[in-house]
C-alpha cells in the first residue's frame, strides 16, 4: 500500500468512540458530552480534557474498539478522499452524477454535493428514485454528448437494481462511468445490514457485461483506476465500467491530509483502432468494382463526424445506405437511403460492407418458424464487416449473435476510425470508366427513395382517423409541432414502426438516439431524460415517444425530471399492454388450437385503466390525456411543447394502436 | 374462434347487412359485421392495426385490397414468417371468409395529397 492509501494497517490504532484521539486532533468540539475519566481533568480553558499524569490511565472497559479497525469518529477534518475523487472525476470532465442514495457512498456523495457542486468547475448532482434510471439517465447522455457521466449505486442491492440497465449499456455500446459503494473491512459494517449490503467481491455480479471493473485499495488507486476506466469506456467499442469504491475511503481524510493528496493521473488522448491497410485496400477494390454494392450501418456512428464520413462513401460510392436504427447514421432524406429497401436490396447486392452490424447474420439471413436459416443475398456476393465489438469478447452473455458463416472478410476494428483510410482508397481505386455507371446507379437509387416516400405517405392515410390513433397520424402530428425546430427525438422508434424514419427529415448526429441495445424494458423514459439532460445546454427541443409498459417500470423518472427541471416531452404511446408479448401469446395460444380469447389475461394494461396524466402531475409533470381522438392530438402537443420550451417536462397520454 | 352461424344463415343475414363488394371471382362471400367483430375478438388487429392497414413490420397492410382469398386462408393455416398459425379450430373456414369479407368492405382512404399534414412530407 502506498503511503497516501487508506489501507487499514496504516490507519492510526484509535477506538471506535476515539475520545482521546479525537481530543489530540482537537476535534471535540463536534463531539455532545465527552465523558471525562478519573485519568483526565477539565480543561480550564474549554478545550478538550487533559491527562492526568498522576494517576493511571484508565482500562478500557470492554476489548470492542481493538476488535475492529478503526475509525476516528467524532473527529472532523478538513481533506478527504472524497474531494479527491471529485476531482479526479472532474479532471475527466464529467459534468453529471446521478444516484438514488445510499449509505455507501455517502463519502463521495457528500462530495459531489457540498464541493463538486459548488466549486468550478461545477458537477451536477442528479437525485434518481432507482439505480436502473441512474444508468438508463447516462446511457441516453452518452448517446447525445458522446461521453460519460457518472453514476453510483449502493453496494449489493443498488448494484443488482442497476444490473438490466448496465446490460442495456453494454449491448448498445455506450460509455457509462460507474461506481458503487462497498464497506471492505468486515469489521467496520453496521450489523445486519451492513453485512446483507456486502460482498467479497461487489463488481462480479455484473462483470459479464460490463467492460472493465476494479476495487481500489487506495485513493492513488482509485486516481488511477478512475482515468483507468474512463480510458476504457471511451475506447472503441464503448462500453460500461465499474469501480467499487470503499466506504472508508471516500469518508475518511486523505491520510497526512492536503499535503499528502494524491496527483490526479493524466488521461491520454485515444486513438481508436482501425482496420488494417491491406483488408482496408481490399474492401475498397471490391465496393468500386461492385455492380450492386450495399453498405449497411449498425452501431456505426459514434461521433458527429461519423454520419459525415458515411455520407462521403456512399456518395462516392453512389450507394445505398441501409441503416439498423441503432444509431443516427444517415441523413433519413438522403437519396442513398434506403432502409426500407434492404431487403429488396441485399437480394440483388454483389458486395455487401456491414460497419458495426449488432447482428450480421441478421444482415444476411432471415429464419423461419423452425429456426433454419434462408439466405437473403446471393450466395456469390462478397460480404464484409468492419465490427469492434469482436476485440473485447465474452462468453457468457449471447450479445455476440449467431456466427456468421456467409461473410468473406471480418475486419476487426472500429469502423468510424477505419473511414477516412476506405473512403481515400474508394476514391484513390475509383476508375474512370466506372463513374458513368456509379452516376446512374445513384439516379436510379434516389428515384427508389423517392417512390419510397410516397408509398410511405399513401400507407400512413389507412386508419388515419382511427381511434385508437395510428402511428403515423402520431408522428405527422408531432412532425408538424417539431419540424420549425431544433428538435432531438430521444427514444426508439421500433414502436411506431418506424414512421419516423419513413416521413421526418433528419440531417443532425444528434437527432436520434436510436434503442436499449438489449431490448431490456425499462429504459426508454430515464434514458430519454439522460438525452434530454444532455441537449438542455444546447438549447434543443427533446421529444421522447415510450411505451406504456416501459414507463411503468420507472414512472418515479417523472419526477426526476420535475424536479432537476429537464425540458422533454414525454408522448406516452399507450396501447395499453404489453404489446409485442400480445402478439406473441397469440402466436403460441394458436399453436395449441385454444384461441386467443383469453390473451388480457396475461399481457393487457387495462381493468382499469392507468391514468397517466394524473401520475405525471402527482409527480409535478405538466400533462395532458387520455386523448384518443385524434383531432385533439395536435392541439395538446402545442401546449406541451410550450411548456417543454420554458424548460419544464411535460407528458402527452396517447390511446395508440399496437404500432 | 367457433363460427357461430351456419353458411345458410350467414348468407341470410348478409343479405341485410350487406354482402362486401367487388370481390374477387374465387373469394367466397361472408359476413362483413361479423367479421369485423372477429377482427377484434381473435386479435388480428393487434398486428395488422384496427382497419387492417398494416402496422409496419408486425403484419402487412390486408385492407382495403386483401391478397387474393386462396393466399389469404393459406398464410392462417400455413403461416411464412411470424404470421401466428390460425386452424380451422380456433378459426374456422366460414370465420375467415367472414374477415375476408370485412377487409373487402374497407372504403378506400383518401389520397395524402389531401391530408394537410401528409402533404408536407
Amino acid at each position: 500500500m502506498s503511503v497516501d492509501g487508506n489501507d487499514r494497517a496504516n490507519r492510526p490504532n484509535v477506538g471506535r468512540r476515539g475520545f482521546l484521539k479525537g481530543a489530540a486532533l482537537g476535534g471535540v468540539a463536534a463531539v455532545a458530552a465527552p465523558v471525562v475519566s478519573a485519568a483526565q481533568t477539565a480543561n480550564p480553558e474549554g478545550g478538550p480534557p487533559k491527562a492526568d499524569p498522576s494517576k493511571p490511565r484508565p482500562v478500557a472497559p470492554a476489548p470492542r474498539s481493538e476488535e475492529s479497525t478503526v475509525r476516528p469518529e467524532g473527529v472532523t477534518y478538513s481533506s478527504c478522499g472524497g474531494d479527491y475523487m471529485v476531482d479526479v472525476l472532474r479532471s475527466l470532465n464529467i459534468e453529471y452524477f446521478a444516484a438514488t442514495p445510499g449509505n455507501t457512498f455517502m463519502g463521495l456523495h457528500e462530495a459531489v454535493v457540498n464541493y463538486g457542486m459548488l466549486t468550478a468547475p461545477n458537477m451536477r448532482s442528479l437525485t434518481t428514485m432507482h439505480e436502473e434510471a441512474s444508468v438508463a439517465m447516462a446511457h441516453g447522455y452518452a448517446k447525445i454528448e458522446g461521453k460519460p457521466m457518472a453514476c453510483m449505486f449502493h453496494t449489493t442491492v443498488g448494484l443488482q437494481h442497476a444490473s438490466m440497465a448496465i446490460y442495456n449499456a453494454y449491448c448498445d455500446r455506450v460509455p457509462i462511468f460507474m461506481m458503487t459503494g462497498a464497506t471492505i473491512d468486515a469489521t467496520r459494517r453496521f450489523n445486519n445490514v451492513g453485512w446483507l449490503h456486502a460482498a467479497n467481491d461487489t463488481p462480479a455480479m455484473v462483470r459479464d457485461f460490463t467492460k472493465w471493473d476494479d476495487t481500489p485499495g487506495s485513493l492513488r488507486h482509485f486516481g488511477e483506476s478512475a482515468v483507468r476506466a474512463w480510458k476504457f469506456s471511451m475506447t472503441p467499442p464503448y462500453g460500461p465500467t465499474l469501480l467499487a469504491v470503499d466506504s472508508l475511503l471516500q469518508e475518511d481524510e486523505i491520510p497526512g491530509g492536503e499535503a499528502k493528496r494524491p496527483p490526479i493521473p493524466k488521461m491520454p488522448r485515444i486513438s481508436p483502432p482501425a482496420g488494417e491497410e491491406g483488408a482496408v485496400k481490399e474492401t475498397a477494390r471490391l465496393l468500386v468494382n461492385a455492380e450492386h454494392p450495399v453498405l449497411f450501418a449498425g452501431r456505426y456512428a459514434r461521433t458527429p463526424d461519423g454520419m459525415k464520413m458515411l455520407v462521403e462513401l456512399a456518395e462516392a460510392l453512389q450507394a445505398p445506405v441501409c441503416d439498423g436504427y441503432n444509431r443516427m447514421n444517415f441523413p433519413w432524406r438522403h437519396p442513398l437511403y434506403q432502409t426500407r429497401r434492404q431487403r429488396v436490396l441485399l437480394n440483388q447486392a454483389d458486395v455487401l460492407l456491414a460497419l458495426e452490424p449488432s447482428d450480421a447474420f441478421g444482415v444476411t439471413n432471415a429464419l423461419d418458424h423452425d429456426g433454419n436459416a434462408r439466405p437473403l443475398m446471393s450466395p456469390t456476393s462478397r460480404k464484409i464487416s468492419i465490427s469492434s465489438v469482436e476485440l473485447t469478447p465474452k462468453g457468457n452473455y449471447q450479445d455476440v449473435q449467431r456466427y456468421a458463416s456467409d461473410y468473406d472478410l471480418a475486419i476487426e476494428a472500429d469502423a468510424e476510425a477505419t473511414m477516412p483510410m476506405l473512403i481515400e482508397e474508394v476514391r484513390r481505386q475509383m476508375p474512370a470508366s466506372r463513374k458513368a455507371a456509379i452516376e446512374a446507379r445513384g439516379q436510379t437509387l434516389a428515384k427508389a427513395h423517392l417512390d419510397e416516400i410516397n408509398r410511405a405517405k399513401a400507407g400512413a392515410v389507412y386508419g388515419w382517423d382511427d381511434s385508437p390513433i395510428s402511428m403515423p397520424r402520431l408522428t405527422s402530428e408531432l412532425w408538424n409541432q417539431i419540424q420549425g425546430e431544433d428538435w432531438s427525438l430521444v427514444s426508439d422508434t421500433n414502436f411506431q414502426s418506424r414512421w419516423q424514419q419513413a416521413l421526418w427529415t433528419a440531417d443532425k448526429p444528434y437527432r436520434y438516439i436510436g434503442g436499449s441495445g438489449a431490448s431490456g424494458v425499462g429504459y426508454s423514459s430515464p434514458a430519454a431524460l439522460g438525452a434530454a439532460l444532455a441537449n438542455q445546454k444546447h438549447g434543443r427541443l427533446s421529444v421522447a415517444i415510450v411505451g406504456d409498459g416501459d414507463l411503468m417500470f420507472g414512472p418515479g423518472i417523472l419526477w426526476t425530471a420535475a424536479h432537476e427541471r429537464i425540458p422533454l416531452l414525454y408522448i406516452v404511446h399507450n396501447n395499453r399492454g404489453y404489446h409485442m408479448e400480445i402478439m406473441q401469446f397469440q402466436a403460441i395460444a394458436n399453436r395449441r388450437q385454444r384461441g386467443v380469447d383469453r390473451v388480457e389475461i396475461a399481457c393487457n394494461i387495462d381493468n382499469p385503466f392507468i391514468n397517466y396524466a394524473g401520475m405525471a402531475k402527482s409527480l409535478g409533470v405538466y400533462a395532458e390525456g387520455p386523448i384518443d381522438n385524434p383531432k385533439d392530438l395536435g392541439p395538446a402537443l402545442k401546449r406541451a411543447i410550450a411548456v417543454v420550451k420554458k424548460g419544464e417536462p411535460a407528458l402527452i397520454d396517447v390511446v395508440a394502436q399496437g404500432r | 374462434m367457433q363460427r357461430s352461424i351456419i353458411l345458410s344463415a350467414a348468407l341470410a343475414v348478409l343479405s341485410l347487412t350487406g354482402t362486401a363488394q367487388a370481390q374477387p371471382a374465387a373469394a367466397p362471400a361472408g359476413n362483413v359485421a361479423h367479421g369485423k367483430t372477429l377482427f377484434t375478438s381473435t386479435g388480428c388487429y393487434q398486428c395488422h392495426g384496427y382497419q387492417g392497414q398494416g402496422l409496419g413490420t408486425t403484419g402487412p397492410k390486408l385492407a382495403p385490397t386483401p391478397m387474393p382469398y386462396e393466399a389469404f386462408i393459406r398464410q392462417l393455416r400455413k403461416p411464412r414468417d411470424a404470421m401466428p398459425l390460425y386452424t380451422s379450430k380456433v378459426m374456422s373456414d366460414g370465420d375467415v371468409q367472414d374477415i375476408y369479407a370485412y377487409m373487402l368492405s374497407m372504403p378506400k382512404a383518401k389520397a395524402a395529397a389531401d391530408i394537410p399534414l401528409l402533404s408536407r412530407f
